[in-house]
């Protein structure tokens, strides 16, 4: 049955996407909620609520606010927190609630930046789209308003774009790429949103480079290359590492992962030797970052119906998935996703 | 690219006002499109030889999916104006203002202004500012001019002054801002006094005037705006009027 889930959980809807990327920013984020999926974001969906300190707030929108359409009062608690905390922006995130009473962004941010003198930013998320749709809207809102224009190129900087906890499924991905791209040649290495800063986000004119690691970086890409001209390359430096050192040579395999790292896996495998590989994502699935035969999923069943009628040798995926794959008989490689398992797959 | 929104009391005759205004913008050479943004999604009927539309809600209720391709929930009408309908839920059930909304996001996903370049774009939209939903086609990146039509009928001033009033309320979110009125006759005994008077106390000028006119019912009978049906007729000529006097103050004259 459409949209019936037996074996996943719910995964990470929008709003988590975005807040994942502005967490680390040192803004005010304010889930534009009843409470609910701002208890969501903070309880589930954001792995550095226990350990990084971030000032993310539910609006506590109620009955009447939705109705009498009351964004005075949003704006009101926003300016009331604005003073009391030291914050270099504030953000508005979407959620089903305004997004069902329309509620007018644009004149949110304009209401809110009179009246805090902050920079704001709104992201139209509306829980209704899955986490990194949700990232891809707030890089973009977060570079279209920081990013300056008068940023001479410094050779050997290299700006990586989506770098966050559910695109990468790893608390400390900044690190390991840093060290990678280091390894690389590359002397200062900017993963926005984990490890590098707001500042680096107004300088990511002077990268020489951009690198996007997952899909929700790459309209900023292509944005920072319209505007600064600065090229950018899709991969995920990280994904190598997710393969245990078996023989791969002519297997027929299948690849679970969000795009970028199921194809920087792709092409390692064929490295090893590998025979038919088959890319699947339960997230965004971009044209132009897809081979012939990759697939979105979106039902249970049409995994099922997948790994059933494949002939795969080697399924590479997150381990929640393997209670879906009776019968198969092949390898089955750990390589869990936040955004699909959240803390089960790391449990 | 001049953006017009056209509010007024229900049955107040939007409708067919805009679907002239639009024929005449299209007989003057320019690009046009008209959005009906009323689930009864009549707005274009006139431009399409009174074939309806399918309505995007339509579209989106039957396929449960967006639509690709703008061809798909639009017609092209008469003079070439793009015709697009948001259409509604069923009466009773849903959000309709929700779907205004929902409407214009995805004419955004589609690339519409991109695409179709338009010099003039008109949203007919349902009665009153009811709601977020219909507050919409006058937010920031819509509508930038607010046409508010009214007969003399205590009514119909009634709800022009609720349309003034909201539009001034939303200053502050530098929405779109009243452009005038558009008195449509209705043989109402000191008609034109009565807008007048009304006009000058909100501190709005009359920018058209409509004559009681067979000729419109007429043409309407056929399908017709009546710019379509005969050009040269004073009525139209009144349409023709009304659109100089919008390209004019936006420097497309």
């Amino acid at each position: 049955m459409k949209g019936l889930r037996k074996y996943l959980t719910p995964f990470a809807p929008d709003q988590s996407g975005a807040v994942s990327v502005l967490y680390e920013l040192g803004g005010i984020i304010v889930i534009c909620d009843a409470g609910g999926c701002a208890g969501n974001v903070c309880g589930f969906d954001e792995p550095r609520w226990f350990s990084h300190k971030s000032a993310v707030f539910s609006a506590g929108l109620r009955d009447m606010d939705a109705i009498l359409g009351r964004d005075d009062k949003l704006v009101e608690k926003l300016t009331s927190a604005a003073g009391k905390l030291e914050a270099a922006f504030a953000a508005i995130i979407g959620t089903p609630v305004p997004s069902v009473i329309a509620t007018d962004y644009r004149a949110l941010k304009r209401m809110a930046e009179k009246k805090t003198d902050l920079p704001v930013l709104t992201v139209d998320s509306t829980g209704m789209s899955l986490c990194d749709e949700g990232a891809e809207k707030a890089y973009l809102e977060l570079f279209q308003t920081f990013a300056r224009e008068d940023q001479p190129v410094i050779p050997g900087k290299i700006g990586v774009l989506g770098v966050n906890p559910l695109d990468l499924s790893d608390l400390h991905a900044g690190e390991k790429l840093e060290r990678l791209l280091k390894g690389e040649g590359f002397e200062q290495v900017c993963c926005y949103g984990m490890g590098a800063g707001l500042e680096a986000v107004k300088a990511a004119a002077s990268a020489e480079k951009n690198l996007v690691v997952a899909p929700s970086g790459l309209k900023t890409a292509q944005l920072l290359e319209k505007r600064f001209g600065t090229p950018y390359e899709v991969r995920n430096p990280l994904a190598e590492a997710m393969l245990p050192e078996i023989d791969y040579s002519g297997k027929k395999i299948l690849v679970v992962q969000q795009q970028v790292s199921a194809n920087s896996l792709r092409h390692a495998l064929q490295k090893r030797g590998a025979g038919e590989i088959t890319a699947a994502t339960w997230f965004m699935k971009k044209g132009e970052l897809a081979q012939p035969g990759d697939l979105r999923l979106t039902e249970e069943d049409q995994f099922e119906a997948l790994v059933k009628n494949g002939g795969f040798d080697v399924i590479i995926g997150d381990p929640t998935l393997w209670p879906m794959t009776n019968g198969f008989t092949g390898v089955r490689i750990d390589a869990p996703e936040f955004a699909v398992s959240g803390r089960l797959a790391a449990r | 690219m001049l953006k017009i929104a056209i509010y007024g009391k229900g049955g107040i005759g939007k409708s067919t006002i805009t679907g002239n205004l639009a024929a005449a913008f299209a007989s003057l050479g320019k690009r046009v499109i008209q959005i009906g943004c009323d689930p009864k999604a009549d707005s274009t009927i006139n431009l399409l030889g009174g074939e309806p539309l399918k309505p995007v809600m339509n579209y989106m209720r039957e396929m449960d999916e967006d639509p690709e391709t703008l061809e798909e929930i639009s017609k092209v009408g008469f003079g070439g104006v793009l015709c697009i309908e948001t259409g509604g839920p069923t009466p009773g059930l849903g959000c309709a203002g929700r779907g205004i909304i929902a409407t214009f996001h995805l004419l955004e996903d589609l690339e519409l202004f991109e695409t179709w370049k338009p010099d003039v774009v008109l949203y007919d939209v349902l009665g009153d500012v009811v709601c977020g939903g219909f507050a919409a086609p006058i937010r920031e990146g819509y509508a930038e001019k607010v046409l508010i039509v009214t007969s003399g009928e205590k009514m119909a001033l009634y709800a022009a002054n609720n349309i003034n009033s909201a539009v001034k309320n939303f200053e502050d979110r530098s929405y779109a801002k009243v452009f005038g009125i558009v008195l449509n006759h209705r043989n109402v005994e000191n008609e034109r006094e009565k807008v007048q008077a009304f006009a000058d106390n909100a501190g709005l000028k009359i920018v058209g005037e409509i004559p009681r006119s067979n000729d419109i019912i007429r043409f309407e009978d056929q399908g017709k705006t009546v710019i379509e049906g005969d050009p040269s007729l004073p009525i139209s000529q009144r349409f023709f009027d009304l659109a100089r006097l919008l390209l004019a103050s936006e420097g497309q004259a």
